[in-house]
Formats: C-alpha cells, structure tokens, sequence
C-alpha cells in the first residue's frame, strides 16, 4: 500500500484495528443503551453482513486501484447497494424483539 | 381539490393528441430527409463505377467496367424502429462491409452488439449461405437488434435479386407470452376479487412473477421508447414480439374497461422490484402536499420526453426508466445514478420511481382521461 515506506503500512493497520474495535464495542453499548435484544443468530447476520460490506468496499478499491476504474465501481455500484438493501433488512430485523 | 369539468378534460386531451401528431408529422419530414441524404452519403453516386440496378442494389464495376461486387440496402425490424443498412458484397457474394446507416436503438443496448463484434464478425460470410441460415448466433441482451441486422442484410439481398425470401412464421405463443397472458388474467381476477387475502395472496404471486420472468429473465416491460415509436408508426414485427402486443393491448384494454391501471399496480416487474425493497425496509406511502405538483411535473416530463422523441424521430430518446439498469445491467450512467437514488428511496417510500418519475404512469393516466371524457361526452 504504501511502497516507499516501511513504517506506513503496519501503521495504517494498526489505525484500522483500532476502529474496528472501537467500532464493534460501540456496537455493544449501542444495542445495550437501546435495550435490543441481540440473539445470537442477529450477532452472526450482523458480523457476516458487516464482513461482507467490508470485501465490497476493498474489492471495488482494490480494482480502481489496478487502474480498473469502471469494473471497480460497478462492482462498488451492484454490491455496495446490494449490501445497504440487505443492511435495511437486517436492521428492521435486529429491531424486532 | 379542484375537479376538472368536462370541458377542461376535452382541452387538455385534445391538446395533448394535436401536439403528438404535430410532432409525429414533423419528425417524419425528418425523418424521410435524413435517411435519403444518409444513403446518398455512404453511396457516392456521381462515380461512374457505381450503377444502380434497382432501389435495393447497386453494382459496382472496375475501370475495365468489370463486375467487382455490389451493394444491397435493407432495412429490418428493431426495437425502437427500422435499422437501416448496406451491405458491400465482392462478385463472389460474400459480405466485405456491413455499414448501418441509420437506427433507433437504445444506445446502451446497441453497444452490446459493438462489444460483440457482432457486425464485424459478419465479414466474409456468404451472404447465400446466411440466407439459408435459420437462426444465427445472435447478441445475448441485444437479441431483437441484432436479429433485425441480419434480417436487413437478408431483405436487402432477396429485394435486390428479387428473389422471393420471407421470416414470416406465423406467431408463437412461448413462455414469455404465457407469462404475461398470466399476469394480466390475474390482475383483472385482483379487480374482481372481494376477499382480501386472496387478493393479496394473487398480487405477490403476481409480483414475483413479473420480477423474475418479466424483469430479470426476459426485461420486456412496457416503456415509453416503445409507446413513442408504435406512435412514430413502426409495429414491432408480430411473430418476433407478440407477447408486446399481448401486454400493450391486454393493458390498455384493461384500463379502458375498468378505469383501473392494473399493469403499474401488479403487472410491472420494477414495481415489484420496488414493492420487494419497501417490504425489506418497511416502506411508507409518501402523499405530501405537494403531491400534485409532482404528478404534473412527471407526466410533463414523460410528455416532453415523447414529443421529443417523435420530433426527432427516434424513440430511444424517450427511454429513461431505470428497467435495464435493474434488470440487465444495461444504461448510462446517468440512469444507474438513478436508479441507485430509487433503490435507496424505496426503502423508506412505497414506490417512489411509480409515483414521482416513472414516464408509463403518464401514458395510462392519459388514456384513463381519455376514457372519463368519452364517458362525460357519451353520458350529456
């Protein structure tokens, strides 16, 4: 990623590790603080559709990176909607009791 | 709400006919210059190696006055109208150039046909052995388009030798006709229905039908593209696209009978796609004040798009619905930002695109008009 440096790169993922954790741990005080009660099926729907949301955004960057501009956001256009779609679904689904 | 008299509905229908024919005459002027001129082009007439033997051939001839090949024109069914070309044969009839001199179709679609190299391919091909070919590779998405590219080089050739050749077989009914046959049946039996339940039960099996054969696997939803060019007077061919006439003619009759727009209502496959989205995001109807202003805005903007199109000549221009988007991935850009704006909206409101943007709404609230005034005139 960043390939005139040798410091950058593990430190770029040292950052997103620690807003990946920042942000499932604010996930549990957001369900706890709103009295949602999380089974364990709507954990794994929730961190599958996350994962999933995840290789969209870092294969569409990954293809506009290898200079494929349009295959990558088209694949970001499909996908990306495909998983917000899904996130509405998923979310009226964790609001249920 | 102010209601309209009858004399307000009469003006307004009227007005609207007059301005669709005045456009209709105007690009058919247009229209008859254009492909004169566009012939006349690709043929440079003044040289004297060009002889014209009837309206469909040409030959061509070397200086010795030797027969090199020859030139057929034809013109075949498309989409959105006639696809017109020449095709440059050498004197053993086999195809060295297909060169389009002039067609309709939506260009999103047409690159297909380009991408597949489908006119290219077409080179060295004797043009005899095409004539006895029953049914050629044709572009998958694009399969009306290119069809009529090769019936075109057909016509062209048997007008030119005026030989006899005919596609005409007589209409089949395939499982995209029965599917819409289906649909529409089912969609009188939603009107006829007390029963709550089962009205609902027959709506989403209703829905699910027009999303699945009618949206994903054949797209054949009604456009304005293809209202615009019925009106340009071009009538797709009947044995190619009878299921058009079936869902054209089925509709309308439907709304004409009834007053009732059964084909927005459970008939169409993005109104289906959209119904599905709203159930996943919970969905509410959307009435705001202003919701009248929108209506007028959409229909104008349909209206518009029509007058264009048929000014122009070209019924592609009146195509902006997102169904190919959706369905094929098939547009502009311009139009997968709008239908990401739809998706997104659809969500959080029932139907947006049939409410706020989608251009058949105009054409069916036009013929619902239609029928009130005649109704109002027959009644006094």
């Amino acid at each position: 990623m960043f390939p005139n440096s040798t410091i950058l790169g593990p430190f770029f993922w040292i950052i997103m590790g620690v807003l990946y954790t920042l942000f499932i741990a604010g996930l549990f005080l957001f369900f706890r603080d709103n009295n949602f009660k999380m089974s364990v099926l709507k954990w794994i729907l929730l961190i599958t559709w996350y994962t999933g949301l995840n290789i969209v955004i870092a294969g569409a960057f990954t293809l506009i990176g290898e200079n494929e501009s349009g295959a990558g956001l088209k694949f970001l256009g499909i996908f990306g909607t495909v998983f917000i779609v899904l996130g509405a679904g998923l979310w009226q689904f964790i609001k249920k009791d | 709400m102010k209601i309209m008299s009858k004399y307000d509905r009469l003006f307004i229908m009227a007005g609207i006919a007059i301005l669709i024919i005045v456009a209709q005459i105007v690009g058919t002027h247009r229209y008859r210059g254009q492909l004169i001129t566009q012939i006349e082009k690709h043929l440079d007439l003044s040289e004297m190696n060009i002889r014209q033997i009837n309206s469909n051939k040409w030959n061509y001839t070397d200086v010795n006055n030797r027969l090199i090949g020859s030139i057929y024109y034809g013109s075949g069914k498309g989409y959105n109208g006639l696809i017109h070309l020449l095709v440059l044969t050498d004197e053993l009839e086999r195809i060295i150039e297909v060169e389009l001199i002039q067609h309709n179709e939506t260009p999103s679609y047409f690159h297909k046909i380009e991408n597949a190299s489908f006119i290219r391919n077409l080179t060295n091909e004797d043009i005899q052995h095409l004539m006895e070919t029953d049914d050629p590779d044709v572009v998958s998405g694009a399969t009306i388009s290119s069809r009529a590219i090769l019936y075109a080089i057909k016509s062209g050739y048997s007008e030119g030798e005026q030989i006899r050749y005919s596609n005409l077989a007589f209409p089949e009914l395939g499982i995209l006709e029965i599917t819409i046959l289906f649909l529409l049946l089912t969609s009188l039996v939603i009107l006829k229905t007390k029963r709550r339940r089962t009205q609902r039960f027959l709506w989403w099996l209703s829905l699910i039908v027009s999303f699945v054969f009618l949206g994903f696997i054949f797209n054949q939803p009604i456009t304005l593209s293809r209202i615009t060019a019925i009106l340009t007077g071009y009538f797709p061919s009947l044995h190619v696209e009878l299921y058009l006439y079936i869902l054209l003619i089925g509709s309308v009759v439907i709304v004409l009978f009834t007053n009732r727009n059964t084909y927005c209502h459970s008939v169409c496959p993005f109104g289906a796609a959209q119904e599905i989205i709203a159930v996943i995001g919970k969905a509410k109807p959307y009435r705001p004040k202003y919701f009248r202003y929108l209506k007028n805005l959409q229909w104008s903007m349909a209206f518009i798009a029509l007058l264009l199109a048929l000014i122009f000549g070209n019924p592609s221009l009146a195509q902006y619905e997102v169904f190919g988007a959706f369905f094929q991935l098939t547009a502009g850009s311009l139009l997968f930002i709008a239908l990401f704006i739809v998706i997104i909206l659809s969500l959080f409101i029932k139907r947006p695109w049939c409410h706020f943007m989608c251009p058949v709404d105009g054409f069916f609230t036009y013929l619902k008009l239609v029928r009130k005034t005649i109704q109002t005139v027959w009644k006094s």
